[in-house]
């Protein structure tokens, strides 16, 4: 099906929100817990599943199931503009850190995101999960070996960590830290390779493996992985 | 030795992260598990100490690396080099949301102090070495542990902050500052831990039983967000444990 085409407003400097303005009968699906305020005509309601499935109960149900294995919820949150006029709902992260928004079109129909950066997107648009490669890319990888695949031809918008970088890559290598890892588009390979010798491994605190990100693309990145100030913080804590 | 002559460009507003670009054959020495993403002519070693005295023993190596973990720090640094042919960047950015702060090292006598936790990374060639404050009582009281994290060169330094900075000029004037707030500041500055207030305010004004006191000619720089601030504010959020938990594990270790 062809996407809602909404018009939206990023707010903030680097914690920021995104107002999605629909006009009547448009839809928005979003993470469960990411809305923030509403306007008087959205009405919302969850539901297992993007809402592109043709099929009957049990297609919604095997497509859930696989988002429950990406540790996303199962249900996805629908907004609707059940009003006359054009009606507001916003969004934000649970952490710091900025919005980006992804025209899909622009990447092929299609993106690769880390399973926890999907916010939102526009009704039409497809989530799915994706295995990367190697099984034992993802296993090693500190992101879990699962990404969520984007598809569609209208509008998602992902959220990252801190700041966040745009590189294109043109036949080139980049290795990354894996909770650094935002989305990339398809053609991209993406693979984790052990990461400098046993000393670095061990004392180095780089985590024992690094993503390797090689061929053509765009890859977003991030600057403050939500585990990296998670485990800062969690060392705090005092034990008793 | 001549610190490497690093270019660098700094991404984000508020919550940022430095790009830096090295020529082949030079090195940047960063913190553990600071590196975000790194191009492919660069390599990384774990090394004890920061490299900054190619001679050194082991015993020495091992000495500087023990200081440095008194500091809280780890024992290890990362050096990243540029094995290949062009230039190629590594990027590095703080665990906590803040700026990052680049210091010329020469613009300040080739010497900084700063607090434990807020070295990034620096060029290779810049010593690494924990500094005590003049009294010890200062650090003792003071939130920001009672050491310091010296840094000294001629080359460029990256330091984080939590949330702004603020950098302050003093000439001959005195600032009392809550001492988790303090990123680094010029060696001539003079620090120490005074009581803050009257005994009211100690117990009621939530500002701690101390502040630091700088005095004297040179510069500070200051954090809005000190992450330990942040820290225990969620820290606080935790639930504590329920005490029919704390009942059945008090008997499944008497059995």
């Amino acid at each position: 099906m062809r996407s809602h085409e909404i018009d939206y407003n990023i707010i903030g400097d680097d914690l920021q929100l995104v107002e999605i303005e629909l006009d009547p009968g448009e839809t928005v699906i979003a993470e469960a817990g990411a809305m923030l305020y509403i306007e008087d005509g959205i009405q919302f309601e969850s539901k297992m599943g993007d809402g592109t499935e043709a099929g009957g109960f049990f297609g919604k149900l095997v497509s859930a199931g696989k988002r429950a294995l990406t540790g996303e919820s199962i249900f996805l949150t629908h907004f609707t503009n059940r009003g006359s006029g054009k009606k507001k709902v916003a969004f934000a992260s649970d952490v710091p850190g900025k919005i980006v928004p992804i025209d899909l079109n622009n990447f092929g129909g299609r993106i690769l995101c880390q399973s926890d950066s999907f916010l939102c997107a526009a009704m039409g648009t497809k989530i799915n999960m994706a295995f990367t490669q190697k099984l034992g890319a993802g296993f090693f990888g500190g992101t879990g070996f699962i990404l969520q695949k984007l598809e569609g031809d209208g509008k998602a918008f992902v959220n990252c960590g801190g700041c966040i970088i745009k590189k294109e890559l043109n036949y080139e290598t980049l290795r990354v830290d894996t909770g650094c890892i935002v989305a990339f588009t398809e053609g991209i390979d993406y693979s984790i390779e052990r990461a400098g010798n046993l000393k670095s491994m061990f004392f180095g605190g780089e985590g024992l493996f690094l993503a390797t990100l090689r061929g053509t693309g765009t890859v977003y990145l991030q600057s403050l992985p939500f585990s990296r100030l998670a485990n800062k913080i969690i060392a705090r804590v005092p034990t008793s | 030795m001549r610190s490497h002559e690093i270019d660098y460009k700094i991404i984000g507003d508020d919550m940022q992260l430095v790009e830096v670009e090295l020529d082949p054959g030079e090195s940047v020495i960063a913190e553990a598990g600071s590196m975000c993403y790194m191009e492919e002519g660069i390599q990384f070693e774990t090394k004890m100490g920061d490299g900054s005295n190619p001679n050194e023993s082991t015993f020495g190596k091992l000495f500087s690396a023990g200081k440095r973990m008194l500091s809280g720090e780890s024992l290890f640094l990362t050096h990243f080099t540029n094995r290949g042919n062009k230039k190629y960047t590594v990027s590095f950015a703080s665990e906590t949301p803040g700026k990052i702060i680049p210091v010329n090292l020469p613009d300040f006598g080739g010497r900084l102090l700063c607090a434990s936790d807020s070295f990034l990374c620096a060029a290779l060639g810049t010593r690494i070495s924990i500094a005590f404050t003049q009294k010890f009582g200062a650090g003792f009281f003071g939130g920001a542990g009672f050491i310091l994290q010296k840094l000294e060169g001629d080359g460029k330094v990256f330091i984080t902050s939590g949330g702004s900075y603020v950098k302050i000029n003093l000439n001959n004037e005195v600032l009392r500052i809550d001492t988790g707030c303090i990123v680094a500041f010029t060696e001539g500055l003079d620090y120490s831990i005074e009581r803050a207030g009257n005994l009211k305010s100690m117990f009621f004004g939530g500002e701690g039983l101390f502040l630091a006191t700088i005095r004297g000619t040179g510069t500070v720089y200051l954090q809005s967000l000190p992450f330990n601030r942040l820290a225990d504010k969620v820290i606080a959020m935790i639930p504590p444990k329920s005490s029919t938990s704390f009942d059945s594990s008090d008997s499944s270790s008497s059995d």
